[in-house]
């Protein structure tokens, strides 16, 4: 397939594919800032078979068509040949007739125009983006009016697909993608693979598996998911199946959305739900570091947070004190502070009275010879619910939930309420 | 083979509790795991060095779940 079709697309299961192709993609695109001024569009005429000969009207004698049309003169269109694009590639020249019917000049240069810039140029015009894919009359006309009305200094950028063997400065025979603002920042279409090498590498979630990845003109997608990281899940979040943790990465070259890195979570027998997203949009500066940083934060959160903290609270001793009568009340000051912080007290929860029995059966259980840590009291805590009897099974879920957070609170106060 | 978190913490948590080591060597075992990316060898290797007695034994059983 012509890879500058607007049908051009590739799929697979191999990241080292993925990347292969990436890297052709973007070999082949290229930027140019230009002002309104400097560009015109030019309809093709509809009728097959009609090639060049037509009469491609460019703005000016839409402008001319307009004032005719109210004067009632004579209206005498303005012909370019387009011939140059025919004999650069004609399977692109029919396609084009049939997607967007439009060619962009720019600088007395040729280029063909995507189906998909088309909502991007309407946009730049001031008008609603998809209006614009449908190509025709009322298209047409509202491009000329607006584009006689924007001023011919506003900054436009030309994101364009060049042939694999095009060389030089000349913009000829190129196809324009999609025209975004003047202060349109491209990130690179390589940071998707970089993006997942860094996060296999860092193997928090365990060794990655390739779930895919399409390449077209619209999109660049690659999915993986984190199957040992599940297990884990099971065994800590008590799941009664497995949920598999994943990343899908996505940009588009014809801007149709920022650049994404999204968590999702898949039910072993189900399809994949968005967890959660962090976003970096095509403006101001882009840094492959800082964006990695954000994400860190930002992705899977809610399955990472728990084992995470519990790693650091393993570290941290309740006090460092070698008096028992000390590291005893630390140790119920601790107890004391999980009842207060995951709100065990609440008439939702347990209730004061079984509350007060089940901290005091905590405290009790302090043993003198253990150094415990802040690990020991959170894990005390998220399963507590499976030690204490005997409780309604709605009690036990209410309790669970409120434990849920038990790896985030800090088991060290300085101060802390006492429960009567 | 890829060591769950768990499985390292529950036997870091061990070896704390029978104070064959201190609360802070854990953190540091704990971090030095996380840094390797999740590797074996690391928590492997540091068991390998500590006296081979019934703590350790119950601590290479909670690292394998």
């Amino acid at each position: 397939m012509n890879n500058r079709s607007d049908y051009f697309s590739l799929s697979g299961r191999t990241f080292k594919e993925f990347r292969n192709e990436v890297n052709r993609f973007e070999k082949n695109l290229v930027f140019r800032r230009v002002k309104m001024g400097e560009i015109y569009f030019s309809i093709m005429p509809k009728k097959p078979g009609t090639g060049t000969e037509g009469i491609p009207m460019t703005q000016k004698n839409w402008d001319l068509y307009c004032e005719t049309f109210e004067t009632g003169a004579e209206f005498k269109p303005e012909t370019e040949d387009f011939g140059d694009l025919y004999e650069e590639d004609p399977e692109l020249f029919e396609e084009n007739r049939v997607r967007s019917r439009l060619f962009l000049t720019v600088g007395g240069e040729h280029l063909f125009v995507s189906g998909d810039a088309q909502a991007t140029i309407g946009s730049r015009l001031g008008q609603g983006g998809t209006d614009y894919n449908i190509p025709g009359l009322a298209r047409n006309m509202a491009i000329a009016c607006h584009l006689r009305e924007m001023p011919e200094k506003t900054a436009v950028t030309l994101v364009m697909l060049k042939r694999d063997d095009q060389k030089g400065e000349s913009l000829n025979g190129m196809k324009l993608l999609a025209m975004p603002s003047g202060g349109y920042v491209h990130i690179p279409l390589s940071w998707v693979p970089a993006i997942a090498i860094r996060l296999a590498k860092e193997r928090t979630l365990g060794r990655p598996r390739v779930t895919g990845w399409t390449i077209d003109q619209k999109r660049i997608l690659f999915e993986m998911e984190f199957p040992e990281y599940a297990e884990q899940l099971k065994e800590e979040y008590g799941f009664k199946e497995l949920l598999i943790p994943g990343v899908r990465i996505e940009t588009s070259p014809v801007t149709r959305s920022s650049f994404e890195v999204i968590g999702t979570l898949r039910p072993e027998r189900g399809y994949a739900i968005d967890d959660s997203c962090e976003k970096l949009t095509h403006r101001g500066h882009v840094d492959i570091d800082d964006y990695m940083e954000k994400v860190g934060k930002t992705i899977l959160t809610g399955v990472r947070k728990t084992s995470e903290e519990l790693a650091k609270k393993l570290g941290r001793e309740l006090t460092e004190s070698t008096d028992a009568g000390e590291r005893r009340e630390a140790y119920a000051r601790a107890i004391l502070a999980g009842i207060e912080g995951l709100h065990l007290a609440s008439p939702r929860v347990l209730g004061e009275r079984r509350t007060k029995e089940i901290r005091d059966g905590l405290i009790e259980e302090f043993n003198p010879d253990i150094p415990y840590t802040e690990y020991d009291i959170a894990v005390t805590f998220l399963h507590i619910a499976e030690r204490v009897d005997p409780l309604s099974e709605e009690v036990k879920k209410a309790l669970r939930s409120a434990c849920k957070g038990a790896a985030l609170i800090n088991y060290r106060p300085s101060r802390i309420t006492l429960l009567p | 083979m890829f060591i769950k978190r768990v499985g390292v913490m529950s036997a870091l948590n061990i070896l704390t509790q029978n104070r064959v080591i201190g609360p802070g060597k854990a953190g540091e075992i704990m971090r030095m795991y996380e840094r390797s990316g999740g590797k074996e060898k690391v928590v492997m290797d540091f068991l390998e060095k500590l006296p081979q007695d019934a703590a350790v034994s119950a601590a290479y059983r909670a690292l394998r779940g």
